[in-house]
């Protein structure tokens, strides 16, 4: 697969507690030129997107300590990393917790599990809005 | 075997036949259950794994050989069987599930012109319909696997079918993990510009440029592969402190 020249070199923040989860991620984002940053905990999230703020983070919901939600309602309280897009990849997909999702500032929403097009489809324009 | 029937009539109602057969849980199962709860790091020392991939979708094949080298097997891939068969013996090849049982059958028989030692294991990959698993089975097939691949699942496969041993580690093993690695890698001279991109990878997290700096340390040779070994293995784990650590360059900004 070619790179897209777009979307080569953007960094995408892959913040999930489950390594095969990054895995599959990253082995969809890599091949179009993304840069994959890994994060495994909401706070180690926070800590990495201050220091090399990304262009999209991709956002599971329920992880140890602190949740996707109260994640992504943090970085939007952070001026560096408010205009920083999130999309949440969750396994939870009931109504309520997508709302809750939007309430909390993402733009977008994936359901689990995840398919490659609707994956590429998703982050590559929301990847390029953020610069 | 300690098998019960039972027989309850009734005039003018019915009859119910009853059995139990008590079974314990297949091995394979409690295995693959165990495997869940802890990280497989790498092959044992003595334990490799030669394995083909044989996946036509380069998303799940790019999936399926990352599983693999993560933990120190050897990966050919490609989308042909044949091409892959004349590149062998392989001790496994994981391949997309059949979809009829000639396909099935030619699979098996292609891969038993050229063996491993020990015969070579037909793992099956993908959306497994009844059938598909049924003509796997039925021609030969070791396993199958249902896509999306998890690791523990393809861990757990080779350990019940291969018997190959996996070095592992529960999630707060991690920090012994890194003790354990850091004097092996401190030794290394490694190249300053390599030395650079893995710290500076490490620090912005990013997996991406970590392993394509690892990559390019193993194809050092020589004691950097060693070397690439131990922070493939951290890389892993997405222990970035680890990395950074092992290289001596953890520092306040780091805490």
């Amino acid at each position: 697969m070619t790179p897209d020249e777009r979307l080569v070199g953007r960094r995408i923040l892959v913040v999930d507690d489950t390594p095969v989860n990054i895995e599959l991620l990253a082995a969809i984002l890599e091949p179009h030129g993304f840069n994959v940053l890994v994060a495994t905990l909401g706070e180690a999230a926070l800590r990495v997107a201050e220091r090399t703020p990304p262009d999209l983070i991709l956002l599971d919901v329920m992880m140890p300590g602190l949740d996707g939600f109260e994640t992504c309602a943090r970085l939007k309280r952070n001026p560096d990393l408010a205009d920083v897009p999130v999309i949440f990849v969750t396994a939870r997909d009931e109504p309520e917790d997508i709302v809750n999702g939007f309430r909390q500032g993402a733009v977008d929403y994936v359901a689990k599990p995840v398919r490659h097009e609707e994956v590429r489809c998703v982050c590559a324009p929301t990847s390029c809005s953020s610069r | 075997m300690g098998v019960r029937l039972g027989l309850a009539s009734t005039p003018n109602v019915g009859t119910t036949f009853a059995f139990s057969v008590p079974l314990r849980p297949a091995a394979s199962f409690v295995r693959e259950r165990e495997s869940r709860s802890r990280r497989v790091l790498r092959l044992v020392d003595g334990h490799a794994v030669v394995a083909g991939v044989i996946v036509a979708d380069p998303l799940n094949r790019g999936v399926v050989v990352g599983m693999l080298r993560a933990v120190g097997c050897s990966v050919v891939a490609g989308s042909k069987l044949a091409e892959l068969v004349a590149a062998g013996p392989f001790d496994v090849v994981l391949i997309d599930a059949p979809a009829t049982d000639d396909e099935a059958g030619a699979t098996v028989a292609a891969l038993a012109v050229k063996p491993a030692p020990r015969g070579t294991l037909a793992v099956g990959i993908g959306a497994l319909s009844q059938r598909a698993e049924r003509a796997g089975r039925l021609a030969g097939f070791g396993d199958m696997l249902a896509l999306p691949i998890r690791a523990d699942a393809l861990y757990a496969c080779l350990e019940n079918k291969l018997d190959a041993h996996f070095e592992a580690a529960e999630a707060d093993a991690t920090l012994a993990l890194r003790a354990a690695l850091m004097p092996m890698v401190v030794s290394a001279d490694l190249p300053a510009p390599l030395r650079r991109r893995v710290v500076e990878a490490a620090r912005s997290a990013s997996i991406t440029d970590l392993r394509n700096a690892i990559e390019d340390i193993t194809s050092l040779g020589g004691p950097h592969a060693v070397l690439a070994h131990r922070l493939g293995a951290l890389a892993w784990n997405y222990d970035m402190d680890g990395v950074l650590g092992a290289l001596g360059e953890r520092d306040e900004r780091d805490a």
